[in-house]
């Protein structure tokens, strides 16, 4: 059996994405983990959502199955928990009943699906594939703003101060005027920033400034 | 009787003789100084008549013979010559006068002795006797008669007797009386009256007092009080008519039997070492036959000719075979047991037939006599419930029905949960089909994990289908079976049909259950619609407090009285104490959209199984609504 035990933790190194099911009934899921294993993604099962909670989540791909109605914590109660505690996972609910109110409140709440069981096992697939490219999407997204902060922390305070200006849409005449310098120093301070963020336009330094929210609205 | 004075009582037993024996003395004196030739001798005559009056008849002799003698003494004592034949002629003849008196007095004391005898005899009788003379005058009055009418004998001896007991005759006295002097004697009922009023019924004989010479001379009337016996006769006799008019007129048919040579056929078996009898009539069944033979039908009453469509009861006063059924044959040994095991009483139901062939449903009730002896007559009732098991079963019908749709509804409640139970395998069946095909396609297979995933299938099918016969054991419409339960496993089957609804209204469904339950017999259909309309209920009762407070606990044990006993806790919020009692009244309900069936269906259902189901309030919220069911036993075969 190639099963992963569920007490393997040593996960979180691994680049695999992991597919995370939260069902009390253990015979749909362990049907489930069979499912996903056999299209060559990683399984981990849980009983309950504190079993998940008690176990140290990976940095990879990941999404989570999850039944809606849970002896103790509701389905609905966790999406919420999880989304206070900061972690971002994709959730795919599943339940027993075509319960509307229930799946709408669900997928406002950021839910990739809401499938009805018995659900087509293309379509559970087909969610856990769209729910991992979401979460990849998501860290590539993350791991790029890191890389922009990182560049921002080498400016110096003068070149941080110009960023903000320019990508505001001044002209070199007007920062100098604002800042106090001559139109030549903002010129060399604008040229450093350029070089050093890695943009290859005014138009690429003024969207990195808005991912970084370090851009001066006109006053 | 009377009470006479001491004085009066030392007079009458010592003046007499001292009288006699001074008259004695002056007679001799008086007849020694006389001259020879008087004869004063012959005044001893009166003296012996006086000792006669006190002495027996030896006395008397002796007082005689003293007379003679001092007679002799005062002839040769008087003056003159004693030789003379005139002197000897007199002493001749006063003692001559003194033997014929001695002998007359003698012969006459001996009479009155037997005559006083006679009387005292009478005294000794209990009866009143008394005899009455020609004229109807009483001349002797017993003890007894004393006793009887209270009158003593000085009061009633002269009276007219018929006057004096104001004496009620069947005929007219005169001819009775010409009765008694042609034949003899009479008997016959007379009513006489006490002196206090009161009437005695007399059993009277009377037979004619005649002298010598055959005349009549008086009638001894002997009575006998029968006034108790009289009584006690109408009595009895009251009794039996009045027993013969419920027999009779009642609208149960009685019948009397004679048992008397069934009693003895049992008898023989018991002397013959026989203890066992139920065993015994197992192995003999042609014993029960012989002895249905054996009794005979002695009396019916109207009803059972009636209720046996005989045209008179004739046609039944012959042998029980032609009312018995087989059916009968298997009470009747019952009734055979009981005579032997001395019961005094028997019932059962059973079916005879009448002469037209119909069948009859009936309570046969005996009754056995106390002694052995009275085994000639045995009543038998038998009561036609014919129509009362009809209604009987069509009700049971009806509340089978009922109990059917109220099924249906709960079930109908839970629908949408039960859908789910069932989605939930057949979500586990599709993953795993995907699954198994998918390894069955990879470059190499991977067998081992298809063959996984094909198990589970295998699994998981299994208890959907599981699910799907519980729901349709209980929409079936099936007749109630009787079989051994365990009732926690009978709990749990309900309890996974109700888990996905417990769920969902976010209830924390807990078990208690005890290990050592002993079996329950009834019918496991029925006991489970009563375990989830009271599960349905404790959900419904809760929707009204928060989700986190919702328990449901349900709990089985073992009572004191060894009955099983299930408990379904709840903690919502509580009964309604105005509307305790009608809480399991038909077509009371609480629910809006509740028809108000479940509870009283409930509880005619654990009635049904000899049970009792009741609520009380849960501690310290919520409703406890719990039943007992007794332990199953083994039927006596």
């Amino acid at each position: 059996m190639t099963q992963h035990p569920p007490s393997s933790r040593d996960i979180s190194s691994t680049p695999d994405p992991i597919v995370f099911v939260v069902d009390d009934d253990a015979s749909l899921r362990e049907a489930l983990g069979r499912l996903f294993r056999s299209v060559g993604l990683r399984v981990e099962t849980f009983a309950s959502a504190t079993e998940l909670l008690q176990s140290k989540l990976p940095d990879t791909a990941s999404c989570l199955v999850l039944d809606i109605r849970l002896p103790g914590v509701s389905g609905l109660d966790f999406q919420a928990e999880l989304a206070k505690a900061g972690i971002h996972i994709p959730i795919i609910f599943i339940t027993g009943h075509g319960d509307i109110p229930m799946s709408v409140k669900a997928m406002k709440a950021g839910a990739v699906d809401f499938l009805t069981k018995p659900f087509r096992d293309q379509d559970m697939l087909d969610a856990v594939a769209m729910a991992i490219e979401r979460d990849r999407k998501r860290r590539e997204d993350e791991r790029a703003v890191a890389e922009l902060r990182a560049h921002f922390e080498t400016l110096s305070p003068r070149e941080r101060e110009v960023m903000g200006f320019v990508t505001a849409g001044l002209m070199n005449k007007q920062v100098a005027a604002e800042i106090g310098v001559s139109e030549i120093t903002v010129k060399i301070h604008r040229g450093h920033t350029m070089k050093k963020m890695g943009a290859k336009s005014l138009a690429e330094l003024v969207r990195m400034a808005e991912v970084l929210g370090v851009r001066r609205t006109k006053s | 009787m009377e009470r006479k004075g001491p004085a009066r009582a030392i007079a009458r037993a010592y003046g007499l003789p001292v009288a006699t024996a001074a008259a004695a003395t002056a007679i001799f004196v008086l007849d020694t100084i006389s001259d020879v030739g008087v004869a004063v001798g012959i005044l001893f005559v009166p003296v012996v008549l006086m000792a006669a009056r006190f002495c027996r008849a030896r006395g008397v002799v002796l007082v005689s013979l003293g007379c003679a003698a001092l007679t002799v003494l005062s002839h040769f004592l008087s003056p003159g010559d004693p030789w003379t034949s005139l002197a000897l002629l007199n002493r001749f003849l006063s003692l001559t006068a003194l033997g014929i008196t001695t002998f007359l007095v003698v012969k006459n004391q001996s009479a009155e002795m037997v005559l006083k005898e006679q009387a005292s005899l009478l005294d000794v009788a209990h009866d009143g006797v008394f005899v009455r003379d020609r004229n109807e005058l009483i001349t002797y009055w017993n003890r007894g008669a004393e006793e009887l009418y209270g009158w003593t004998r000085e009061e009633a001896v002269g009276k007219v007797s018929h006057q004096l007991l104001h004496t009620v005759f069947p005929a007219p006295l005169e001819e009775l009386t010409a009765r008694v002097l042609r034949t003899g004697r009479w008997e016959g009922e007379l009513v006489h009256s006490r002196r206090d009023g009161t009437q005695v019924v007399a059993a009277s004989r009377w037979s004619l007092q005649q002298d010598e010479r055959g005349r009549a001379i008086g009638t001894l009337e002997t009575n006998n009080d029968i006034t108790e016996r009289k009584r006690a006769d109408a009595e009895l006799q009251r009794s039996e008519r009045r027993y013969r008019n419920i027999f009779q007129t009642t609208g149960v048919s009685i019948w009397e039997e004679d048992f008397s040579e069934v009693r003895a056929a049992i008898d023989d078996l018991k002397a013959q070492g026989i203890g066992d009898f139920p065993r015994y009539l197992a192995e003999q069944p042609e014993f029960v036959r012989q002895a249905i033979a054996m009794v005979k039908v002695i009396d019916v009453n109207d009803a059972t000719v009636k209720l046996f469509g005989a045209r008179s009861k004739d046609e039944l006063l012959v042998s029980l075979h032609k009312v018995f059924t087989p059916d009968t044959e298997a009470v009747f040994a019952g009734e055979l047991i009981a005579i032997a095991e001395g019961r005094n009483s028997f019932a059962a139901e059973t079916v005879l037939r009448t002469l037209s062939d119909d069948r009859l449903n009936v309570l046969l009730t005996v009754t056995f006599p106390a002694e052995p002896g009275k085994f000639d007559s045995v009543l038998v009732s038998i009561t036609d419930i014919t129509a009362r098991k009809l209604a009987q079963e069509e009700l049971e019908q009806a509340q089978a029905a009922l109990a059917h749709v109220s099924r249906l509804t709960t079930l109908g409640e839970l629908a949408a949960s039960i859908a789910h139970e069932v989605n939930q395998p057949l979500a586990a069946v599709g993953a795993n089909a995907d699954a198994a095909l998918r390894w069955l396609a990879a470059q190499p297979p991977d067998l081992e994990e298809a063959r996984e995933a094909l198990s589970g299938i295998v699994k998981d099918s299994h208890r959907a289908g599981e699910i799907i016969k519980r729901i349709r054991a209980l929409v079936k419409k099936t007749p109630p079976q009787d079989e051994r339960l365990n009732i926690n496993e009978t709990i749990r089957d309900v309890i996974g049909l109700t888990r996905s609804e417990v769920q969902k209204n976010g209830v924390s469904l807990q078990t208690h259950f005890a290990g050592d339950l002993p079996l329950v017999s009834g019918d496991r259909i029925q006991l489970q619609q009563v375990i989830l309309n009271l599960i349905v209920n404790a959900m419904e009762a809760m929707e009204a407090v928060p989700a986190a407070r919702r328990q449901l606990l349900i709990v089985t044990e073992k009572d004191s009285s060894n009955e099983v006993l299930v408990a379904v806790r709840d903690s919502g919020p509580g009964l309604d104490l105005e509307n305790f009692d009608r809480l399991f009244d038909a077509f009371y309900t609480t629910k809006p959209n509740g028809i108000g069936m479940g509870l009283a269906i409930s509880r005619s259902i654990i009635a049904a199984h000899g049970g009792r189901l009741w609520t009380t309030p849960n501690i310290p919220h919520g409703a406890v609504f719990q039943f007992t069911l007794p332990p199953f036993r083994e039927t006596a075969s």
